[in-house]
């Protein structure tokens, strides 16, 4: 188990800033999940962690010591891809034996701890078979095994279960929160997945533009969002953020008119989380589209030209064409700066 | 006829064109001797001369001597060539270093010199280095990398392979050097196989390298004793061609058990950009 800090880390390809700036702590033994769209930088800051890419300024220090200079294989981490980049032309066990092999550990002791990978991830009957026989669960189960046989002391996941489908990703986001929780160690996970955000994570760390948006708690990040991007990002559907004025305590949009924070004065961005609208009281504004989902219902409103999304359990009564009387309850509401994006405290 | 049967008759015409040659060598190297050009024998079933091959082999030599000549000098040939450049190849591939491209292009514009060009200078080097009437002339090219073609298709061979190959090896403890070999060499086979049996046939058919560096008698290798054989014995053409069906045969016969590499590789360089 290890401590990672991330002291004012840099990456710059050519012109282009890939990480500006992040700093970040990840305690001994917790899970770290660092979430955001495509290019927003998590990879890089992945593989600037494993030391697979250097750092263009910043210092990373694991238990207080800088391994900006320490290859990756002298940072006693461990990473789990994508893609598994299982080597196809070893057998199971011997993929899981590789690192330890490259250790120079004694024959011995790499076949006790194959073993022992293999029993914790039920790997036993694939043990002698290739990769290229394997179903993309089990090779990821391989992957992940490849990594705790070695007992490292800080974890890495890139978007692990992005190649499996919907039921094996549930199954093996358990999983990993199993080891993670069996074996304690400090763990980095990337991912543009906010659901396996929200659910693996002891903390989350929301990344935009190759800069720390939010870290947080999942459900703290969720409840008060730093800024209008992590608003907007987090939670599915995401947040209705309507664009308006507000002055004098009262904010406006179109028909809309609901009270605000004395801070908030000028363009500001409204928003609630779409299961929070109230339905049935309120300001009348036209639908203008309706998605059953069976078990839940969207419903699109038009909002003097910007769409303000509803979503109700079961079936709703709504029609495009027709309209919905709706009420945005006031300990509901968050509130943002238009130009910066950062959150208006009341 | 459909297509498909227009299709095949015009392959087995094709075929038996090409076939053609080894055919009539086949046959003349079984006739009677006098007979191989003039008076050939149509039934070969009763009257085929199988002791020709015994009486060429005779005739050019210590034949054991001139195969272990070539097989020496064609075994560490495709060694040289598969290792060199596959590493060239990975280099080339997975590593980034500051010139590789432009070092890339130079190596590939070195595929556009004929053998001809560099013959006299290669030539005065070896001399200069007194390793004239040796084999190293004829092994350190391949050796030392010197086939441009091979680097490339062991760099587009390594290119298709997915980069995380790479990140991998070095989290599990791998220099550069230990992922080419435990990891990219390993995983080169077909590339490794289509290599070998490029360098196998170009380098058992050699002819004009040894000729131009082996003097020695007992260093010749098939070839050249094929060629000595030429002009000693050139109106024994049935001897002549028993020996060049014997010096030819490890060729087919490579050819014919490794044909799917052989067009794979062809294909490879084809196909990758």
């Amino acid at each position: 188990m290890a401590r990672l800090a991330l002291r004012n880390v840099c990456k710059r390809f050519g012109e282009t800033a890939a990480l500006d700036d992040v700093s970040l702590e990840v305690g001994d033994g917790e899970f770290l999940v660092l979430v955001g769209p495509s290019g927003c930088g998590k990879s890089t800051l992945l593989r600037i962690v494993a030391g697979l890419v250097a750092p263009t300024a910043g210092d990373i220090l694991l238990d207080g010591e800088r391994v900006n200079d320490l290859e990756p294989r002298e940072r006693d981490a461990a990473m789990v891809f994508q893609n598994y980049a299982l080597y196809p032309h070893m057998s199971v066990r011997r993929n899981l034996a590789f690192p330890l092999k490259m250790a120079g550990i004694e024959r011995a002791t790499i076949a006790r701890r194959v073993d022992q990978t293999a029993a914790v991830l039920g790997l036993e009957p694939l043990l002698d078979r290739k990769p290229g026989t394997l179903s993309g669960g089990q090779m990821q189960r391989v992957a992940l095994g490849r990594a705790i046989v070695r007992n490292p002391r800080l974890f890495l996941f890139d978007e692990p279960l992005s190649n499996l489908d919907a039921k094996l990703r549930a199954e093996m986001r358990a999983e990993i929160a199993r080891l993670h929780r069996k074996f304690g160690i400090t763990t980095v996970y990337v991912t543009h997945d906010q659901a396996e955000a929200m659910t693996m994570g002891t903390r989350i760390c929301v990344l935009d533009g190759g800069r720390v948006q939010q870290v947080g708690p999942p459900l703290e990040v969720f409840e008060s969002p730093a800024t209008s991007f992590v608003a907007s990002f987090i939670g599915s559907p995401a947040m209705n953020l309507l664009r308006g004025r507000g002055e004098g305590g009262r904010f406006r949009a179109g028909p809309l008119e609901v009270p605000c924070p004395d801070s908030c004065r000028g363009e500001v961005l409204l928003g609630i989380r779409p299961h929070q609208v109230e339905v049935g009281t309120g300001v009348e504004l036209p639908v203008t589209y309706v998605e059953q989902l069976g078990s839940h219902t969207h419903i699109h409103l038009d909002l003097g030209g910007e769409k303000l999304l509803v979503t109700r359990e079961g079936s709703v009564d709504a029609r495009p064409g027709g309209s919905l009387a709706v009420r945005l309850p006031a300990d509901r509401l968050h509130w943002f700066d238009a130009s910066s994006g950062r959150r208006i405290v009341d | 006829m459909s297509t498909r049967a227009w299709n095949r008759v015009l392959l087995v015409i094709a075929g038996l064109l090409f076939a053609a040659p080894l055919i009539f060598l086949l046959e003349v190297s079984l006739q009677a001797e006098g007979h191989g050009l003039g008076g050939r024998s149509a039934d070969l079933l009763t009257s085929a001369h199988f002791e020709n091959y015994a009486e060429a082999l005779r005739r050019m030599g210590d034949f054991p001597r001139l195969l272990a000549n070539t097989v020496l000098i064609t075994g560490l040939s495709i060694v040289g060539q598969c290792l060199t450049c596959s590493f060239a190849g990975y280099a080339f591939a997975r590593l980034s270093f500051r010139g590789r491209d432009a070092l890339f292009l130079l190596v590939l514009a070195t595929m556009m010199l004929p053998d001809q060009v560099t013959t006299i200078p290669r030539f005065l080097l070896f001399r200069s280095l007194g390793l004239v009437d040796t084999y190293w002339p004829l092994i350190l090219p391949t050796v030392l990398g010197g086939a441009p073609f091979f680097i490339f298709l062991f760099r587009q061979y390594f290119l298709s392979l997915p980069p995380e190959l790479d990140e991998a090896a070095r989290m599990d403890g791998c220099s550069p050097w230990s992922a080419y070999w435990r990891v990219f060499l390993p995983l080169a086979r077909p590339m490794l196989a289509t290599v070998a049996i490029f360098t196998f046939l170009a380098t058992w058919n050699d002819f004009w390298a040894p000729l131009i560096y082996v003097v020695s008698p007992e260093k010749r290798t098939l070839t050249l004793a094929l060629a000595g054989f030429n002009r000693t014995y050139n109106t024994a053409v049935e001897y002549m061609m028993a020996a060049s069906a014997v010096v030819l045969f490890p060729c087919v016969l490579v050819y014919f058990l490794a044909q799917r590499l052989f067009l794979r590789g062809i294909q490879v360089a084809a196909s990758k950009h």
